[in-house]
């Protein structure tokens, strides 16, 4: 998947699991609601995960080039990348 | 974006409720050079920061000042929290308890409500980053200054942490102003 792709996935995934999550604040015991969950969550940390090895950090937490911190490379997610 | 983690930057265990301190601290939550102002201060530079380095230090600096203004409105929580009716009315924090209750609401010690007013983003590097640097020293006055009335060993512990972080955040500014000014000079006129 290219970068930017793989990025519109995470950002679906990962809206998907932040309603889940605003749903189950208000209905904590919906076990159908709570699977559903669980699996948008496990699918953005895998996309997460996958994102990162390839492209660079969305969390500073992962930075994980020895030579350079590259947590500030640019774009910053306000700039057009073009 | 940002994520929420359900735990504090620093831990606030305070034993003794305290209402006449809560109406001082609670100037860094929603004061001139409280929390939500560094806050949105850095938060609202960093889109005309000229390079990767200052955007990064902006954020970061800027998602840190969220953290404290949530250490500092808990330490104002549970300074009122326990506070009988009659300690508020014979302290500062009635007048603040006629509106906002035990709660926390971003106003300075005065009861003036939080003001952008407090802050500047000129687009300008220098000019934003000189505001920062101080900034960060007025924050950290404020805190000396609540050092100076509190004898609360529970609240000082913590409030020392914050105001040992004022200190680290200039050293990082003024590196980034050192660099911007010493190498990077003709980038901050290109019309960005
Ligand atoms: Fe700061």
């Amino acid at each position: 998947m290219s970068q930017n792709e793989l990025l519109k996935q995470i950002s679906a995934y990962a809206f998907a699991e932040k309603e889940w999550n605003l749903y189950l604040d208000t209905h904590p015991t919906d076990k159908d609601a709570l699977k559903k969950h669980k699996a948008m969550a496990e699918k953005t940390r895998e996309l997460v995960k996958e994102y990162e090895q390839n492209f660079g950090p969305l969390t500073s937490m992962s930075a994980l080039d020895p030579n350079c911190f590259d947590w500030i490379t640019e774009p910053w997610p306000w700039e057009q990348c073009n | 974006m940002w994520n929420y983690q359900k735990k504090l930057q620093y831990p606030v265990h305070i034993k003794n409720p305290n209402p006449k301190l809560a109406s001082y601290v609670v100037s860094q939550y929603g004061g001139p050079n409280g929390e939500i102002s560094a806050s949105l201060r850095y938060l609202s530079q960093r889109y005309s920061m000229p390079d990767g380095m200052t955007k990064a230090l902006l954020t970061d600096i800027g998602t840190e000042e969220l953290a404290h203004m949530e250490i500092v409105g808990t330490i104002v929580r549970q300074l009122a929290k326990n506070a009988t009716d009659e300690e508020i009315e014979n302290s500062p924090f009635g007048a603040y308890f006629m509106n906002h209750g035990r709660g926390v609401y971003p106003a300075d010690s005065n009861g003036m409500p939080f003001n952008a007013l407090a802050f500047a983003v000129t687009a300008d590097p220098i000019a934003d980053l000189v505001e920062d640097l101080a900034a960060e020293q007025k924050a950290r006055v404020v805190y000396d200054n609540i050092l100076k009335v509190s004898d609360d060993p529970d609240v000082n512990d913590v409030i020392k942490f914050l105001r040992e972080r004022e200190v680290v955040h200039f050293q990082r500014f003024g590196e980034t102003l050192d660099q911007i000014q010493n190498t990077k000079l003709p980038k901050i006129y290109c019309g960005k």
